[in-house]
């Protein structure tokens, strides 16, 4: 007899595995193949090939196109715009205050659509406080800014919402690789821009190309900032056109239409990612430092240190101004519409008293999404380490095939998701299950972001530590609880904190799959913005950042203590 | 002979077939003797290890340890001890916890578990180091734990993965004792993998030569160092001069060394007996400290000297005790070892005697 040992040293791991890819099948190949086939069948149910090419040769279709292209092209140029510069200064100087630039630019990341939706209004709206602030200034009556539900609004939106990626992303990979190449351009000649342009630029530019195109990504795919601070059909892009087809209008063929070229275009930006992603490992092992950069570092001059100050002041109240504004508008009560206003706690009053309206509803929104949130964490959590061990262990040779399974829910829109899972339930017959749907949902929603988490730290944990184990006499079983699932902790941990944080946040597939009864933090939010009711959606806004911010303290709490 | 009574470990025709490299190996490793098996990177050492430690099941052949069949159990039932060249500590646990982890799996009493894990710390030196974190230890400190941690079941074998090769040569030579040291006093049977040829000759009872997924030759550090049996053998151990020759007469172990037009006849090797080489075509072969140097053209040094005279030096590399010196004769390479340092360009004879040279035929035995 010989047993086939290496499929038994993995077993348990092919377990979770299959898990993985068994969870994939109905809860995200089914509704997505709910939404597309709706552009090829009539109203009878019958395959038709007539549907898909009116709707390939509606005007509608493809205004909507060149409008979200346009909308992601500008908002991603202005975020690199905004990015790149933090990015130089966090990854080639030295100097005290670098902290700010980490802190401010990791705060868009973990805050909810919704709430820069808000904080947008409540800052640069007409009666916002930089309106106040203006004309308090210039004596006039007259908002001089008007920005909101404009295309202005959009862009600055997304630049908020994503020039931290591009901090992040760029920064990381100039740290990493060596600037040998600069010192030898210099020692023959080349001046600093000659240098920059002929060296830098080439070096640093897959970082740029993948930041670029995974902002592009999101600001095509964005849902809640368009609906609310697009404000109209004139502003409308494929997500927001996809939500009202299918809830408002009830065109599904349509709503179909806008899915494929939504899903098409965002696989070819995946696409372009994941290639440059490539091209940065690539690059990132061959430049690799040999020197710490601390030791290279340099403490920026007089004149630099001024230009450094300028960006993080600026920076720094372009994201906090309308966060901090939210606070303080939470705070704020008036008692006319056009009276002033004065500090007071009335809107915390109504959310904790059980009170008339949308804000009786407050306490089952925070109850709902705290329960799906770690409903969905529970499901995609141990779905993601299994994938993780489906891509990286059971067939490392095809490894690529696998990533790009797992890589598909980026490239389909929540929207379409949610829309995928509206159809299921029609079939049903029974919207009772709705909040079984949000959390498989928000499960398949979170699922890259975990597995972004855990795949690499897998892939960096031995494959000695696991050998030992079972020369030591440990079973698979054991091996994985008692030495990978420690290993992986943090991974599992970060990735878990950002799957919580983003289903808190998440309106667009639940906006689509909500009942009337079921509602959650950011749906509530939704219909007070929608209801003008700014104050109260303030104080819901605020308990939602002191929820994020709890959320990633005991993030942080957990990774030093364990 | 019934090979699982004397062997600890006997591998038969084990092979492991890749696209692009194929293992097939047979040796036997003695109950308590230290085997090093050596070889340039890529040529299956570490196939080896994980075949015999379960990491990787044969795809042919038989393997038995103390008269068990290795193939029918899996790694965590084999009782094998595993050294992996990263050490692999577990970096969540510290010191102590380390090394009873493979007293906990087995569900060895607690008390017997502090104490078997405190003699092991003693054993290696780091009495009191319990609580410590491996982030904290030396890499030489990590390797002690590492060993220790693989001997607290008590394995019936040792495999060592090179485990001294991130270390710095002095750490080394004082680890690479203590190791055998250790394995000595608990006469635990040790594969040992590494590919310094030095340390494989200092440490080891026997050696094993591996090339390509196959073994070039079996034998004590003597054995090796002296009687390579291949060209490869040769050439892995330490400096040689190896010159392309035929046999002229097996039986008076004269051959002729010939290359392109050039031949020299009549020159002496040594034959130990009950050894037959297989192929007339092969190597003419001797080590540089056995060759003597003349400046003179008295060369007369007796019987069966084998004289290579008008070589020109060619370089001269000091290495402590005396010079290696490179000469070109007649279009070769020749190795030779002085007391005195020779000017390049000067001419030279270089003898050896018959008895320090040997026919290493191309073929393997």
């Amino acid at each position: 007899m010989t047993l086939r040992f290496r499929d038994g040293t993995f077993r348990f791991t092919s377990f979770l595995a299959y898990f993985g890819i068994i969870l994939l099948v109905p809860l995200f190949f089914l509704p997505v193949f709910m939404v597309l086939r709706q552009a090829f069948v009539d109203d009878a149910n019958n395959f038709s090939l007539a549907i898909f090419t009116s709707l390939l040769r509606s005007s509608y279709i493809w205004r909507i196109t060149g409008f979200t292209t346009l909308q992601a092209l500008l908002s991603t140029i202005l975020a690199i715009a905004i990015g790149l510069p933090g990015a130089y200064i966090l990854s080639q100087f030295s100097f005290k205050g670098k902290f700010i630039i980490r802190a401010v630019s990791t705060v868009p990341f973990v805050l909810p659509p919704i709430i820069v939706v808000l904080g947008f209004v409540i800052f640069y709206g007409n009666n916002g406080f930089l309106n106040n602030f203006l004309m308090s200034i210039f004596k006039t009556s007259e908002p001089p800014l008007k920005i909101l539900y404009s295309l202005k609004a959009i862009i600055l939106a997304h630049g908020f919402y994503n020039f931290p990626i591009c901090i992040s992303l760029v920064a990381g990979y100039w740290e990493q690789v060596s600037d040998n190449s600069e010192l030898a351009s210099y020692t023959m000649g080349a001046k600093k821009l000659k240098t920059f342009l002929s060296i830098t630029l080439p070096k640093i530019y897959p970082a740029i190309l993948s930041s670029a195109a995974l902002i592009f990504l999101f600001c095509f795919t964005s849902f809640a900032i368009i609906l609310v601070l697009g404000g109209g059909p004139w502003f409308s892009t494929i997500e927001v056109e996809i939500y009202r087809q299918a809830r408002v209008s009830f065109n599904l063929h349509s709503a179909a239409g806008l899915a494929i070229i939504s899903i098409v275009i965002s696989s070819v930006i995946l696409m372009i990612y994941l290639l440059s992603q490539k091209r940065m490992m690539g690059n990132i092992a061959g430049y690799k430092k040999s020197v710490s950069r601390k030791s290279i570092s340099i403490k920026p001059a007089a004149v630099g240190s001024i230009l450094i100050g300028i960006y993080i002041a600026i920076a720094g109240l372009f994201v906090t101004a309308p966060i901090i504004s939210v606070i303080f508008r939470s705070f704020q009560s008036q008692l006319t519409r056009a009276g002033s206003t004065y500090l007071s706690l009335k809107w915390y009053q109504q959310l904790f008293n059980i009170g008339q309206g949308a804000l009786s509803l407050t306490a089952s929104a925070f109850s709902n999404s705290i329960l799906i949130a770690l409903s969905a964490a529970a499901i995609a959590v141990p779905a993601a380490i299994g994938l993780s061990y489906f891509i990286l262990t059971i067939n490392p040779r095809k490894s690529y095939i696998s990533e790009l399974l797992f890589m598909l829910p980026l490239a389909v829109s929540s929207v379409i998701l949610g829309l995928g899972y509206y159809l299921l339930s029609n079939i049903a017959g029974n919207l009772s299950i709705n909040r079984l749907l949000i959390v498989s949902a928000h499960a398949i929603i979170t699922l890259p972001f975990i597995l972004r988490a855990v795949m690499p730290a897998l892939r960096n944990m031995r494959q000695s530590y696991s050998s030992a184990a079972l020369s030591l006499g440990a079973r698979p079983v054991r091996v994985f609880f008692s030495i990978e699932l420690p290993l992986l902790k943090n991974a599992i941990i970060s990735g878990s904190v950002f799957a919580i944080a983003i289903s808190l946040g998440e309106i667009n597939a639940t906006l689509i799959l909500a009942d009337e009864q079921t509602i959650t933090i950011p749906l509530l939010l939704y219909r007070l913005i929608g209801s003008y009711n700014f104050y109260a959606a303030c104080a819901v806004g605020t308990l939602l950042v002191a929820m994020c911010i709890l959320l990633f303290s005991v993030f942080e709490y957990l990774r030093e203590k364990l | 002979m019934n090979p699982e009574k004397n062997y600890g470990l006997d591998l038969r025709g084990i092979k492991k077939i890749y696209s692009d490299f194929i293992l097939d190996i047979t040796f036997s490793v003695q109950r308590g003797e230290f085997v090093s098996l050596v070889g340039p990177s890529g040529c299956g050492k570490t196939t080896t290890l994980s075949v015999i430690s379960g990491l990787l099941e044969p795809d042919e052949g038989t393997m038995y340890l103390n008269r068990r069949n290795l193939l029918t159990v899996p790694i965590w039932d084999r009782a094998i001890g595993f050294v992996f060249q990263d050490y692999a500590l577990f970096p969540h646990m510290n010191i102590e916890r380390n090394i009873s982890y493979g007293l906990k799996v087995k569900k060895i009493e607690k008390s017997k578990t502090i104490s078997r894990t405190n003699t092991l710390l003693d054993t290696i030196g780091l009495c009191g180091y319990n609580k410590r974190l491996t982030d904290d230890l030396s890499g030489g400190e990590k390797q002690r734990v590492a060993l220790a941690r693989a001997l607290a079941p008590n394995p019936e074998l040792l495999l060592l993965d090179e485990p001294l090769s991130a270390l710095d040569a002095q750490l080394r030579q004082s680890l690479r004792n203590e190791i055998r040291r250790i394995q000595k006093d608990l006469a635990v049977t040790t594969l040992y993998v590494t590919h310094d040829q030095e340390e494989a000759l200092s440490i080891s009872d026997r050696i094993i030569i591996m090339n390509n997924g196959s073994i070039e030759q079996i034998g004590t550090p003597e054995e090796i160092y002296s009687f390579p049996k291949t060209r490869f053998s040769a050439e892995f151990f330490g400096k040689s001069t190896l010159l392309p020759a035929i046999i002229n007469d097996s039986d008076s172990c004269t051959c002729t060394i010939q290359h392109n037009e050039y031949t020299q006849s009549s020159m002496h090797y040594f034959q130990a007996q009950n050894t037959t080489v297989e192929s007339a075509e092969g190597c003419f072969f001797f080590r540089p400290e056995n060759t003597k140097i003349f400046t003179t053209s008295d060369t007369n040094s007796g019987q069966n000297s084998n004289i290579f005279p008008n070589a020109k030096v060619t370089g001269c590399e000091y290495n402590g005790t005396g010079y290696f010196i490179e000469c070109s004769w007649k279009g070769f390479s020749l190795l030779a070892f002085s007391k005195i340092k020779l000017v390049p360009g000067s001419l030279v004879s270089v003898s050896v005697h018959g008895s320090n040279c040997l026919f290493v035929s191309d073929e393997k035995i």
